[in-house]
């Protein structure tokens, strides 16, 4: 299955089942490279433009929120080329679906000797739905590994905090800052915990940032020829039998600022977000859902 | 504490259980010495270990029932240790 073209931009190059559930596991997804330099160069001369005129009537092509996000920066905006590459509008569709709509976007720059970073938050405020928002991250330039880049902690995304509340958190095992290459392009999870950094580097760091709201169900939106072949079983269990091979494996990913019992909380709420996505409310990761909903049955306090 | 020669430095670490032995999975440092500073390396191996380094243990996050309801939502990090030291402030 691939998407529908978009206009005359080529066909959306939809995710796959294991980048999805590489998604659920982790909050996020990377593209290193992804954008030509030639657009590159024209995005970055419009994301000043944006920077200069930002509130005013002369900044150009403003959206506003709850606009389709097909109608984002028409041609022959660089912004809206980013933003239609193949494997940006693919992502997009895979997980808020053909019809979603913009929120809201900034340009953030760092300039270069600022020393002044954020403290570690999500954005917005707590939001305990199931479905979610996902916030594209484009940088136009390379960033270099005291350039500023995006810092942020993998698999944060499905605890429920508000905004600053774990700014207190200066640094978590396994914590991330992005380095890369120009015209890289990062896709979280609405609730991934982040953060601006300092800019001890050596050039201004500009980077645009895009929220987008599902106006749909996100059940099997993305390419699901391979849904078959990779599924786990319902009764996949690590302690008992078990399939390495498959998506239950995925959903497993730990990550070094887990301890166990925080480790099997995160396995349940990517059970829980699994079984939305796929529209199979009998799936499970290790039995931990599975034994509960049996058992309540039989008497609960 | 002599405010005039010596300042407070506060180190909080987050274990993965809620043992003082447990491994450290997060950590922040504060230096009232030298407000700029922060450690960006785990500084030790489990809680004792700061204890052992001379770090004064003076606070504990409680173990707190979940609520009815919410007993499989996970949030903050639960299992938080304040520790501080007092240093002189040719120190820092």
């Amino acid at each position: 299955m691939t998407g529908s073209a978009i206009g005359d931009e080529p066909a959306p190059l939809l995710l796959t089942t294991r980048q999805m559930a590489e998604f659920v596991a982790r909050g996020f997804l990377e593209f290193p490279a992804l954008i030509d330099d030639s657009i590159n160069t024209q995005a970055e001369a419009e994301l000043r433009t944006i920077l200069d005129t930002w509130g005013s009537e002369d900044r150009p092509n403003a959206p506003d929120s709850g606009q389709p996000w097909t109608s984002l920066y028409p041609q022959p905006s660089a912004l809206g080329a980013v933003l239609r590459h193949p494997t940006v509008a693919g992502a997009i569709q895979s997980l808020v679906g053909p019809d979603a709509v913009f929120d809201h976007d900034f340009v953030h720059l760092r300039p270069s000797g600022d020393l002044n970073g954020q403290r570690l938050h999500c954005d917005a405020i707590i939001d305990p739905n199931l479905s979610f928002d996902i916030q594209v991250f484009y940088f136009p330039h390379q960033v270099a590994d005291d350039g500023g880049g995006t810092g942020f902690v993998p698999a944060t995304h499905l605890r429920l905090i508000h905004e600053t509340d774990v700014g207190r958190y200066r640094h978590l095992k396994g914590e991330r800052q992005w380095a890369g290459p120009a015209g890289s392009v990062l896709i979280f999870h609405h609730g991934l915990w982040h953060r601006g950094m300092p800019n001890p580097g050596s050039r201004d760091r500009l980077m645009y940032k895009l929220r987008l709201n599902p106006s749909s169900p996100q059940v099997l939106q993305w390419n699901t020829d391979d849904l078959a072949e990779v599924s786990s079983a319902n009764t996949d269990h690590i302690f008992a039998r078990f399939d390495p091979t498959k998506i239950a494996m995925s959903l497993r990913h730990r990550e070094p600022w887990m301890g166990e019992a925080d480790f099997r909380l995160e396995v349940v709420a990517r059970t829980r977000l699994w079984r939305h996505l796929t529209n199979n409310p009998k799936f499970d990761v290790d039995w931990y859902l599975t034994r509960l909903e049996r058992r309540s049955e039989l008497g609960h306090r | 504490m002599n405010p005039n020669t010596q300042r407070q430095q506060v180190l909080f670490l987050w274990m993965e259980d809620s043992s003082l032995e447990g491994r450290i999975v997060g950590w922040s440092f504060f230096d009232g010495a030298d407000p700029s500073a922060d450690w960006t390396e785990v500084p030790y191996r489990s809680g004792v270990a700061a204890l052992a380094d001379g770090w004064r243990l003076i606070q504990v996050s409680p173990l707190v029932s979940p609520m009815p309801g919410h007993e499989h939502e996970a949030s903050f990090l639960k299992h938080e240790y304040l520790f501080e030291r007092i240093v002189d402030i040719s120190h820092g």
